[in-house]
């Protein structure tokens, strides 16, 4: 409360000093009304106060102890603001009031009677202007402070009772012409009564029509309400007790006790409870105000029409460093930082206010105590009341920080952009370098990036407008459609060879996609374009290599074997020489195993190439052992070596899904190398469904000479054995890969080949795993007779 | 029993020949597809093994136009190549080989029996 805008030009200290000349002012007039009050009672005390009870005399006492003590509660409550004030004065006169007409009551001779009611009439006078009084705080007005309201309405008052106490106008006080009724003693009213009825009334009606305006205009709703309780609490004694106390007395009509106390003290409850269980006055926009001038972190600056300072807040002394006193009656343009001059400043600051109410500068630099300046923003607000202008309200928000960090951001931002540009140059001197065409298309087909490979990629010049016009050089893809189809599904395409004339092209497409929140959507392609005519040409050439390789080595071979073998059967009369015939048998299988490796190779390559096409069909695994070891049996046999299969085991086994000829060919090559690596014992050929049921492991056991952990850690690589080193070969021939060629023709059937355990001296266990068929493949299995050409292994179906 | 060799390479030729005419038949050899045409027509042979690889026109050409001419294309074509191919296979079965046989896997004698086999003979070598 030490800073209030209530009179605009006051500034802290001269709002201090006004204060009290008013706290004086009332303090007078109280006392005042004390010694009229105690002139009174000494000067007309009776000989004769007796008393006699009187039941109605009980409806006073309650109002004299309810009002009491709410007075008491209310002033004890922290907050002293003039509302608080004007309400507790409100509660003594009511007790007063209340405490004289008690004393009226209990009166038993007319005497004690005259003495006690002007007492009750005096109260009754002050009890409406403190209630005035106390609407004009609430409502905030401005002029409940003023020195002239409150000694006007005092004085007007003690003129009444004045009048009251020296004629016959208003009240007869003779005890020859009291009235009795069942409440007491009435004094008898005189001609000019309802004067004083009527400035009673006129108060009372000031203060409900101060209320009722002040609730329609205000915006805070607890305030609205808190007032419209005020007015309804008013209201009630001012009908009730109109009637009662005014009405009827000055039309000497005794048919009612005056009831204005008792209503007075109902309202005065209502309120006080409102006051102490509703902090109804926390709310009081005078308070806030108030709170908020100090506390907030702006500088409120109040200057009168000539520019010089009248009101400054906390804020102004937190900014600028400066006390009121420093602050008060210098002129505004003495604490700017600005080389202005006073014309120029109300040129900058001022002049726009005489079209407008309110006007904000971007940024005025104040000077501070501390010999330094701050940046703020100013808005300036003119201040108008009642047609006059009572000056200018300034609002000062320091924004060096604000400056700082501002200019900070922007560092930040040219720095981000130079790192951005950077960043840019070099991705775009990545895709330039790239030997890709790379390009960025919009959903309509027009490129909106490319790099310096893209056309001449396509045989064009320049740059390339629209994929339509890539799309022409091309004549076996559709380019545009392929764009559309990537952009609607957001899935990438890759055109593994495209002709341009003679060239080859790899083209991908792929989805260039935004994401927003959850979900993203594609707003256009990318192509990468590669020109893939080299390549091409090395693929060929190699596999031109490959088919002359087989060739070229596999006929003379073929020529070898094939004439050594007619040696050896049309020219028996010859070969009588066992040397000679011996030699013979060993070109022939020389040439044989040769023809194997060559063989080998080329399987190993075309399988690594993904050359290799599996023709799937369902195996039932009896047949499929049955054929392998039909095959094998003579070499098992020579060694004379045990082999052991459970028949019906694998006739139970469901038929597994391969490409036959392969399958053989890895069961082939286990087995063979189960009976190279054995030398006593045997081999078991063990089958089973694993445990999900859905393959078949084919296991091949032997009791050979078994691998060294490091060993197992090599097999199923290329060109890797089991032995010790490069120059201790096995015993046994072999390229070492037979298992690289198995695991991979095992992989491409979504199978595999294990070596399951192997202990050096013991033996080995390999196994194969199968995929099981499963339903649909065996209704897919061709139904046609398939020819299996025994020379080839190849199956046609025909 | 007259059986044609269409074949480039002079020592597999000479070998399938002496295999051939110690099995008893009738050989009359060509070196490329397009004297294989022409010798189809005038030898009128009983069988025809047919290399792929040659130079002039090769194997699989050499098929088709057998199998187009109405006179020629009764007579079983027997491939006889040094490639494992499968595709190779396909389409020579499609064009109407009767058989595929790969060279190295094959010995002379092992395609004596497959003739045998295609032309249905029993071997009658002509004495």
């Amino acid at each position: 409360m030490n800073a209030s805008l209530r009179y605009g030009t006051s500034m802290k200290r001269s709002d201090k000093v006004s204060r009290y000349i008013y706290y004086i002012v009332i303090g007078i007039g109280v006392l005042f009304m004390l010694v009229m009050m105690a002139w009174y009672v000494t000067s007309n005390r009776p000989a004769s106060t007796n008393l006699h009870f009187n039941v109605f005399a009980l409806l006073s006492a309650a109002s004299f102890i309810s009002n009491l003590v709410a007075f008491i509660l209310i002033s004890r409550i922290k907050a002293r603001t003039d509302v608080l004030l004007w309400f507790s004065v409100f509660l003594l006169s009511l007790s007063g009031w209340a405490g004289a007409e008690m004393m009226l009551r209990l009166s038993a001779t007319p005497a004690g009677a005259v003495f006690w009611a002007p007492l009750s009439t005096i109260s009754s006078v002050i009890m409406p202007i403190s209630l005035f009084m106390f609407a004009l705080a609430y409502t905030d007005t401005k002029r409940s402070l003023s020195p002239f309201i409150f000694p006007i309405l005092i004085g007007t008052s003690s003129l009444f009772l004045f009048v009251d106490a020296r004629t016959k106008l208003f009240s007869l006080y003779d005890p020859a012409l009291l009235k009795s009724s069942p409440w007491g003693y009435v004094i008898e009213t005189g001609p000019a009564y309802f004067l004083l009825s009527l400035w009673l009334i006129v108060l009372s009606l000031a203060t409900l029509i101060l209320l009722v305006r002040y609730g329609r205009h205000t915006i805070e709703s607890t305030v609205r309400r808190q007032t419209k309780l005020f007015v309804i609490a008013i209201a009630i004694p001012l009908i009730g007790g109109g009637i009662t106390d005014g009405i009827l007395p000055s039309l000497n009509i005794v048919i009612l006790p005056p009831m204005s106390v008792m209503l007075l003290t109902i309202m005065g409850v209502v309120i006080s409870y409102g006051i102490r269980n509703h902090h109804f006055f926390s709310f009081t926009p005078g308070l806030i105000a108030s709170e908020v001038l100090s506390t907030m972190n702006e500088a409120v600056i109040g200057i009168t029409p000539d520019l010089v300072l009248s009101y400054a807040n906390a804020g102004t002394e937190r900014l600028l460093g400066l006390t009121a006193k420093n602050l008060a009656s210098s002129n505004l343009v003495d604490l700017l930082a600005e080389d202005w001059t006073l014309s120029l400043m109300k040129q900058k600051m001022f002049d726009a206010l005489a079209e407008q109410d309110f006007y904000t500068l971007d940024s005025v630099k104040f000077k501070t105590s501390f010999g330094k300046s701050v940046t703020t923003k100013v808005s300036i607000t003119k201040v108008v009341g009642e047609g006059q202008p009572y000056g200018y309200l300034l609002v000062l928000a320091d924004i060096t920080a604000m400056s700082q960090t501002k200019e900070l951001v922007e560092q930040e931002v040219v720095e981000r952009t130079r790192q951005l540009h950077e960043e840019q140059a070099k991705l775009w001197a990545s895709i330039d370098s790239l030997n890709l065409g790379f390009a960025l298309a919009d959903s309509n087909g027009s490129l909106v990036i490319q790099n310096k490979v893209l056309a001449p990629v396509f045989g064009l010049t320049g740059q390339v407008a629209s994929l339509q016009q890539l799309q022409k050089q091309l004549t076996d893809v559709d380019l545009t459609n392929s764009s559309k189809y990537v952009r609607d599904n957001g899935r990438s395409i890759t055109v593994k060879e495209a002709g341009l004339g003679a060239k080859s092209l790899r083209i991908f497409i792929g989805p260039v996609g935004v994401n927003e929140e959850s979900t993203s959507h594609v707003i256009g392609t990318v192509l990468l374009v590669e020109d893939i005519t080299e390549v091409k040409v090395m693929e060929r050439s190699k596999d031109e290599f490959f088919s002359i390789a087989s060739h070229e080595l596999r006929t003379p071979l073929t020529t070898i074997k094939g004439n050594s073998s007619m040696i050896l059967e049309y020219y028996k009369e010859i070969l009588k020489d066992e040397d000679l015939k011996q030699m013979i048998r060993d070109m022939h299988s020389s040439s044989v195993r040769l023809i194997e490796i060559v063989d080998d190779f080329l399987d190993m390559t075309r399988l690594e190439q993904g050359k290799v096409s599996f023709v799937y069909e369902p195996i039932p695994v009896a047949h499929l052992v049955d054929e392998v070891v039909k095959e094998t049996k003579a070499s098992l046999d020579d060694k004379k070596l045990n082999l052991k299969i459970d028949k019906n085991q694998l006739e139970n086994l469901p038929p597994v899904w391969a490409d036959i000829k392969r399958l053989k060919l890895v069961l082939h090559h286990l087995i063979s190398n189960a009976t190279n690596y054995t030398e006593k014992g045997g081999i078991v050929i063990d089958a089973q469904l694993v445990p999900k049921k859905d393959f078949v492991k084919i296991i091949v056991t032997d009791t050979g000479r078994g691998m060294k952990p490091e060993a197992q850690q090599l097999l199923f690589r290329k060109f890797q054995q089991a032995g010790d080193s490069l120059l201790t070969r096995d015993t046994t021939r072999g390229t070492g890969i037979g298992l690289y060629i198995s695991r991979m023709v095992m992989e491409n059937m979504s199978g595999k080949i294990v070596l399951e355990k192997s202990a050096l001296g013991k033996g080995s266990a390999f196994s194969l795993t199968v995929p099981v068929a499963t339903a649909n493949q065996l209704k897919m299995a061709p139904k046609s007779t398939a020819v299996i050409d025994s020379s080839t292994g190849l199956t046609i179906a025909t | 029993m007259k059986v044609l060799i269409v074949e480039d390479n002079p020592s597999v030729q000479r070998m399938y020949g002496k295999a051939l005419e110690f099995a008893g038949f009738t050989v009359v050899v060509a070196n490329d597809g397009n004297v294989a045409l022409e010798m189809a027509q005038r030898e009128k042979p009983d069988v025809i093994l047919m290399d792929v690889m040659m130079p002039v026109m090769n194997g699989l050409d050499a098929l088709k136009l057998l199998k187009a001419d109405d006179q020629a294309k009764t007579i079983p074509v027997i491939m006889l190549s040094a490639f494992e191919d499968d595709n190779l296979v396909i389409e020579a079965m499609s064009i109407g080989a009767s058989r595929y046989l790969v060279k190295s896997n094959n010995e002379p004698k092992q395609i004596i029996d497959v003739i045998k086999e295609v032309t249905g003979s029993a071997a009658e070598p002509a004495a």
